[in-house]
């Protein structure tokens, strides 16, 4: 069975560095980029499962990347990460963030992983 | 006619909230590094359980990531003790280039959000005014808000103290904007916040269109 193959997005290089090599241990593919350009132009270059975005992102809101990002390819599946207290922080206000699976950090790699499995069954 | 005080409490409020939600998410960001950090070491050390090798270089790599969050962390929690105690006195003697590295700290990542690099650089003499600091706070806030979204940055956004020519009190001069009008102090019309913030500090802004700075003077000191 062919990897998932996953992008993480977030300004905080050792976060998202040190979470794509927890998840290559377990099994999946992740790649990292620390902009919304770098994420723009990975997606651009190649083919991913899921892309798990920060919700605040310098310049640019997690859910407008999403955005750019879908354009460029439309069948990523897409995740947030936030540093808010709790979900109830942005979603139930934000209908499009409701669409979405949404982590707290810090994230459990545990529940992180069994996140990106359950959409990638979903989306088949 | 209402008071100063009264019209800018309920934003200041709002401010206030703004600042601790900001590095409260920049204390997610240390906790999740330092979480991942250790995490990993885990999963090393599971790895090595199982004969797999431990690459020391990376044990070093990750304890030294720890710790530089560690550091981070730290300082996060020192600036925030102080913005917190800004509120304990009305008024208070200010170093004023201490006082803008601390807003500087304060306020990076929401500038950073929106797109700048917020900096504050080192004065001469140290050049104390007395004033109220949380209120002066909020006003620079308000005024690195005005220079990102609406004069625009260069670069850097960066802030410092000098004395006021003549005396009498402190120029803080931002630089490194795109545009900078004459007169700044007519953007605030309608604004009755800033207006408010204005008043209660005895503060003046204005503009130097050909250096693109925008000058604000504090007096050295303030009826208490």
């Amino acid at each position: 069975m062919k990897p998932i193959q996953v992008l993480l997005v977030d300004d905080e290089e050792e976060l998202v560095s040190t979470l794509a090599e927890r998840l290559e241990i377990r099994g999946i593919n992740a790649e990292w980029a620390t902009s919304a350009d770098a994420a723009c132009e990975k997606v651009s270059e190649r083919k991913y499962d899921v892309a798990i975005l920060d919700v605040k992102l310098p310049c640019i809101s997690g859910f407008d990347l999403q955005r750019k990002m879908a354009q460029i390819a439309p069948e990523v599946h897409f995740m947030f990460m936030t540093g808010h207290g709790s979900p109830g922080g942005f979603t139930g206000k934000n209908t499009e963030a409701d669409l979405y699976d949404c982590l707290i950090k810090p994230v459990d790699i545990e529940v992180l992983v069994e996140k990106i499995r359950n959409a990638i069954r979903r989306n088949g | 006619m209402t008071e100063p005080v009264n019209t800018v409490a309920p934003d200041g409020l709002k401010f206030f909230g703004q600042m601790s939600a900001s590095i409260s998410h920049e204390l997610k960001n240390t906790l999740s590094i330092m979480n991942e950090s250790a995490g990993l070491l885990v999963d090393l050390s599971a790895m090595a359980e199982k004969g797999g090798e431990i690459d020391p270089a990376k044990i070093k790599r990750l304890s030294g990531m720890v710790q530089q969050q560690i550091k981070r962390t730290d300082d996060i929690i020192r600036n925030m003790n102080r913005f917190s105690h800004l509120v304990d006195e009305p008024f208070r003697q200010i170093e004023t280039a201490d006082f803008l590295r601390l807003v500087a700290q304060i306020c990076r990542r929401l500038a950073a959000s929106a797109g700048a690099r917020l900096e504050a650089e080192e004065g001469g003499q140290p050049l104390n005014i007395v004033t109220r600091p949380f209120y002066l706070h909020y006003l620079l806030w308000g005024l690195i808000q005005f220079s990102i979204n609406t004069a625009g940055t260069t670069g850097a956004l960066k802030m410092r103290a000098e004395p006021a020519p003549g005396g009498g009190g402190a120029y803080i001069v931002f630089s490194g904007l795109e545009t900078v009008p004459d007169n700044p102090e007519q953007l605030f019309s309608g604004k009755n916040t800033e207006k408010g913030l204005m008043s209660l500090l005895g503060a003046a802004l204005h503009g130097n269109t050909p250096e693109k700075t925008l000058i604000l003077f504090l007096p050295e000191t303030m009826d208490q």
